[in-house]
């Protein structure tokens, strides 16, 4: 029955007013351009009828005259998958979605609450950058952003997903933020455009090859999650926030369903191929280990060389951290480092368990990894690995040579339990570089120094290149078989599961960067 | 509306396209004599049955919006769209905004032994770019596209994988 | 008779020679290597020589090595296998130096024979027709063209040293030669190690036709009828039946008797294969000689009931062939379904990886040769052959009938195979009325697989449905944490 008095009838013809806003012109308006609107991408996002609105009804700030509410901006809070998370999605129907001071308001509202009440947040953004009528308020609106995700860094997840343009100084919230989603196509991320690229470099470039997702997804890094249309995109972010705490007190959600094991566990024990220098997936091993169905990886397509994704054991949610012999033989790189660093962070954090499967012959050499920084930048994993205090376990699959088994948290790193297969080579180096340097002169002075060479390699892997000498000398906690392996990491991780560590007091470390 | 929940018609893109409803997260079956069919689930194993043929099949990846099913021995790859999305798709490639990946891949894993053209070549479809040696065999990977070769991503002598990029095209 | 075997061999056919040699008594040793220590064939073997392999090359290419193996382990034989050294002068020839018995030809025969020049100039000295060809050996591009433009296009250029369908190339326009040289050679280097080639005349669409031949030490010779090997891609077999439809019985005598004179003539004593081009006329010309079992040898055994590896065992050691030609005749048919590691959606590119599953129904007429059982790694340094289902009927309709429901009934999981090619021949109207030829795959079949009606939709829909269920999930799945603990620890600031 509807109420009569004047007050309700403002009240309802207000209401009138922004329910007309979304009419079929403004939605038409974004589908042209392959897009989806703001309030279609926040009713895919969460779940059915549960976001929240707050602040519909502002209105822009200074001399702006315009019947629309909102300011190009809606922001709320709702559930995914049946937990609280607050978010705010830029419009690009209402001035191109340019941050002017009240849209930069709203936003920081959004923030400040997410952080106190320790919920995730989530900002889709399609936005034209700062609003220039607005002048040094939307310069200071982007700064207070900025602010925030820093406040909120390690605290709750961030998440970003990329639905449009971002240029110029927006790219650097989602940059601050834990997780960058991107769409194909449809979005784009740079600090200067293809029009500046041109004038200053005479560099003729389109807007998808200078920034666009599959860019970022695997050259840059800047996006770790690439998906082909925006209701994928968004999926995406509810299926990421199945694995992650709300905040870093809390622990990671458990799933409703039942965990199912690995069909086919006996596999394990032949997916190592027989030759050393024959690839193989690594993805293979891990899907034979977790929780059927259950990994999800991070940043696919980037420095593939190194796997990191979530993943559960017996329901509860892990990190994992795994070498990758089936690209670049698995070795350790510039990005490669900088990528499992920043996950390993971010489990740490946020009290997620990690495990490492590892298979690594090095790091990778050359002039150009030395003169782009490999010390400095490889030192980042370590330093990421030694710092974290949640739950860390390794299993050496196969190679562990050199400075690179000392990285992949190995034992005295502060890895809680170090286990192998008995196909683990751990040494200073590969069976090649040592019989080198070992036997240099016998080599140089044989007749058949091949032969000899095959006979030193084949001792060297008998008596050095194995898990025995390591598991002897307790660097290895056990060697286990790879059919018990699931086993094994399901009862070590329950024995860390209340594990404390108690550190120095200091603002911070000095972590390479 | 746009939830999958909801949604009434997907788009199934592999070979051939097909367009088929949904309801509650199940294929409806079509109502219409012509294409009727049933659908089954077993374990892994999916059992659709058309008037009196029965395909019984299992998925062998599915990734995002991308799943591949094997039948008969026979695989399939297909791409799953809304229909919305699917016409928001249409749209784009009318406006030319999107461009297909340009990338030479290899078809195998194997060993480059050859590699036949440099950057900057002008390439036609067809042309030999490099030879992938696999299983003894000498095999040619040819341009899939007329165009200019970019960075070339394989020195010979080098092993690649499935999939891995050897050429960058322009 | 021999005491003890070493197989210089691997995979299915180690396994075929060792249930062979230990069914005769003969103490079988197979070598174990790093590359592959759990593969099957080892459990067939009596003794296991374990060995680390020479990164660059692998043991069953090293005589030097095989023989001391030999040697040490006090063994009296050596059987090669296909493939590998059984067609090596230097294997044989070394085996005879150190007093060990070698079970196939002379170092001389296989030499003769193995180079495709002088093999030719035999069987056009014994009668045999012979494709207009170059007469010398081609070590360079320029003597490649010459010859070529001398003998006309079509033409097929080959390796000398080559089989297997390696190292080979068929040049159809002058145009052409630069490339496919080049191919040709790199091809013939990797594999063989010679880069020599020759040049032929090429005929379109021939049928292939081989005979099977085996002769003793004492001039006993018989021919054990022909294969049919046509369906091939890329000169690789695929397929093959015995007898083949279109050899009258005439024909069958008239090119068992030419194979069996050409064996003469190099002074033969063991198992053999002799290969034949059939052309459009029923014409046929000889095309090179194999001295070692072949891959196919399984659907002779099913047509005459004779153990070809038995049979070429007492050869070896001096025994007299007990057979005459009238002892022997065909009965029924036999068809060779070679399953390989192949993706055909995709011009048969090698698919390797891991069987997760591979089951073949149970029947008396069918034999499966393999080296692989459910779980074992293919890896991509082998032969991407993984079974062979040899099907044996009555008559040919029967086997054909046979061959397709032992075909549905296969299961293999894990890895794309050959299986959905060979439904799309057995039901091929040009296969059942045997009018193929070796342009089959290509002329004759507009997909290289068997394709029902409404099977792509019906993937299609299956596809969907799992995508459905996924997605179910990440709309509709509850996650929970087991109680929140940031407002007891935010709380507890305030004090």
């Amino acid at each position: 029955m509807k109420d009569n008095r004047i007050q309700f009838q403002k009240y309802a013809a207000r209401n009138e007013q922004l329910a007309a806003q979304y009419n079929k012109a403004y939605f038409e308006k974004q589908h042209k351009k392959g897009k989806l609107t703001a309030r279609e991408r926040v009713e895919i996002l969460f779940d059915e009828e549960s976001f929240e609105e707050i602040d519909a009804y502002v209105k822009p700030a200074g001399d702006i005259v315009t019947n629309i509410y909102g300011d190009g901006v809606i922001c709320g809070h709702g559930k995914i998958n049946g937990r609280k998370v607050f978010a705010y999605a830029q419009d690009f129907t209402f001035m191109g979605g340019s941050l002017g001071s009240v849209h930069a308001d709203k936003i920081m509202k959004v923030q400040d609450m997410a952080l106190s009440m320790g919920h995730p947040i989530i900002g889709l953004i399609d936005s034209g950058g700062a609003r220039i009528q607005d002048g040094v308020a939307s310069l200071a609106g982007y700064a207070g952003i900025f602010h925030r995700n820093v406040k909120s860094s390690g605290v709750i997840p961030q998440i970003s997903v990329i639905l449009g343009p971002a240029a110029g100084g927006a790219v650097y919230s989602p940059a601050l933020t834990d997780f960058v989603f991107m769409c194909r196509h449809t979005a784009y991320m740079f600090v200067t455009g293809p029009d500046v690229v041109k004038e200053v470099l005479n560099e003729e470039i389109s807007s998808e090859n200078l920034g666009g997702a599959d860019i970022h997804g695997s050259k840059s890094g800047v996006a770790q999650f690439v998906y082909d249309d925006e209701e994928h995109t968004l999926l995406g972010v509810r299926k990421l926030l199945q694995y992650l705490p709300s905040n870093n007190v809390d622990m990671p959600p458990l799933s409703k369903q039942e965990a199912v094991a690995p069909e086919n566990p006996a596999n394990l024990s032949v997916l190592i191929p027989e030759e050393a220098n024959i690839p193989y997936d690594m993805l293979d091993i891990l899907k034979n280990l977790v929780d059927k169905n259950s990994f999800f990886e991070v940043a696919e397509d980037f420095a593939a060389n190194i796997i990191i994704g979530f993943a559960r054991l017996q329901n509860k949610v892990l990190g994992i951290v795994a070498n990758q012999p089936k690209v670049l033989a698995g070795v350790l790189d510039i990005n490669s480092s900088e990528k499992a660093a920043r996950f390993v962070r971010f489990c740490d954090a946020f009290n997620i368990p990690i495990l490492v499967l590892e298979d690594v012959p090095g790091f990778l050499p050359g002039s150009h990894q030395e003169h782009v920084g490999i010390i400095r930048r490889g030192a980042k994993l370590l330093y990421a690995f030694s710092e974290a205090s949640v739950p860390k376990i390794t299993v050496i699959v196969r190679k562990a040579y050199g400075g690179a088994y000392i990285v992949m948290n190995s034992k005295n790193m502060g890895g809680d339990f170090n286990f192998a297969w008995p196909t683990a080579e751990i040494a200073v180096m590969g069976p090649e570089g040592a019989v080198k340097i070992l036997n240099r002169k016998e080599l140089a002075t044989s007749d058949d120094a091949e032969a000899l060479k095959l006979k030193l390699i084949s001792e060297y892997k008998e008596n050095i290149a194995n898990p025995y000498i390591a598991d002897e000398k307790g660097y290895i906690d056990e060697v286990i078989d790879p059919l018990y392996t699931r086993k094994k990491l399901i009862s070590a991780f329950e024995a860390l599961e209340n594990k404390f560590m108690e550190k120095n007091a200091k603002k911070h470390g000095n972590m390479p960067l | 509306m746009i939830r999958l929940k909801k949604n009434k018609k997907f788009v199934v893109s592999g070979e051939n396209t097909f367009t088929l409803k949904t309801q509650d997260y199940n294929v409806l079956s079509s109502r219409t004599r012509k294409d009727k069919f049933t659908l089954q689930k077993n374990d892994d194993n999916y059992m659709v049955s058309f008037n009196n043929e029965h395909f019984v099949g299992e998925v062998a990846e599915l990734k995002q919006n991308k799943c591949t099913v094997i039948v008969n021995g026979n695989t399939y790859s297909f791409t799953i769209d809304t229909e919305a999305s699917f016409q928001r798709k249409e749209s784009l490639i009318k406006n030319n905004q999107l461009k297909l990946n340009a990338n030479v891949e290899a078809p195998m894993p194997g060993k480059i032994t050859e590699i036949l053209i440099a950057q900057g070549s002008q390439v036609e479809k067809g042309t030999a770019l490099l030879l992938l040696e696999a299983m003894k065999m000498q095999n040619q990977i040819l341009s899939h596209q007329t165009g200019t070769v970019g960075k070339i991503r394989v020195r010979t002598g080098e092993s690649v994988m499935v999939n891995q990029v050897l050429i960058e095209m322009e | 008779m021999i005491k003890s075997l070493l197989i210089a061999n691997r995979g299915e056919i180690a396994i075929r020679i060792a249930s062979t040699a230990r069914k005769m008594g003969i103490k079988v040793y197979c070598i174990q290597t790093n590359r592959e220590a759990n593969a099957l064939y080892l459990e067939y073997a009596d003794e296991k020589i374990s060995l680390e392999e020479n990164p660059n090359g692998s043991i069953f290419l090293n005589v030097e090595e095989l023989i001391r193996l030999t040697k040490e382990c006090g063994v009296e034989a050596i059987h090669p296998g296909y493939g590998f050294l059984s067609e090596s002068p230097y294997l044989a020839s070394r085996c005879k130096d150190e007093g060990i018995l070698f079970i196939g030809p002379t170092d001389k025969a296989i030499y003769t024979m193995g180079n495709k020049g002088m093999a030719r100039n035999i069987a056009e000295s014994s009668g045999i027709p012979v494709l207009a060809g170059s007469t010398t050996n081609i070590t360079n591009f320029k003597d490649a063209k010459k010859w070529a433009d001398k003998i006309g296009y079509p033409v097929i250029m080959k390796a000398v040293a080559g089989g297997g369908g390696k190292g080979m190339r068929i040049v159809r326009a002058q145009e052409e030669m630069e490339l496919l040289y080049k191919l040709v050679v790199n091809e013939a280097k990797a594999a063989f190690n010679d880069a020599s080639l020759l040049i032929e005349k090429y005929i379109e669409s021939p049928k292939h036709i081989e005979i099977q031949i085996l002769a003793d030490q004492y001039g006993n010779a018989i021919h054990l009828f022909e294969r049919e090997c046509s369906i091939q891609r890329k000169h690789q077999k695929l397929m093959e039946e015995a007898p083949s439809m279109v050899l009258s019985n005439e024909m069958r005598t008239q090119m068992g008797e030419m194979a069996l004179y050409l064996c003469k003539q190099i002074d033969y004593h063991t198992l053999g294969t002799v290969e034949f081009l059939l052309d459009k006329d029923n014409r046929f010309y000889f095309l090179e000689m194999n001295t070692r079992v072949q891959v196919e040898h399984p659907i002779t055994e099913c047509i005459t009931g004779i153990d070809l590896i038995e049979q070429q065992i007492r050869v070896a050691v001096g025994e007299k062939l007990k057979l005459r030609q009238q002892d022997v005749s065909i009965e029924g048919w036999a068809i060779e379904l070679r399953i390989n590691a192949e993706d055909v959606q995709s011009d048969f590119s090698p698919a390797p990886g891991i069987i997760e599953k591979m089951e073949f129904p149970d029947y008396n007429y069918l034999r499966v040769d393999s080296g692989f059982v459910s779980g074992k790694l293919i890896p991509p340094v082998f032969d991407s052959m993984i079974a062979k289902l040899i099907i044996c009927g009555d008559n040919r309709q029967q086997t054909i009938e046979r061959a397709i429901d032992v075909i549905n009934k296969t299961v293999i999981k894990g890895i794309k195979t050959t299986i959905p090619f060979f439904k799309s021949v057995l039901n091929h109207p040009d296969f059942i009325d045997g009018t193929y030829n070796t342009s089959f795959i290509t002329d004759k079949l507009n997909k290289p697989f068997y394709q029902e009606e409404d099977e792509e939709k019906a993937a299609a829909i299956i596809a969907l449905q799992a995508y459905l269920k996924e997605n179910q999930d990440i709309e509709s799945n509850l996650v929970h944490e087991d109680s929140s603990a940031w407002a007891s620890k935010m709380r507890s600031k305030l004090f």
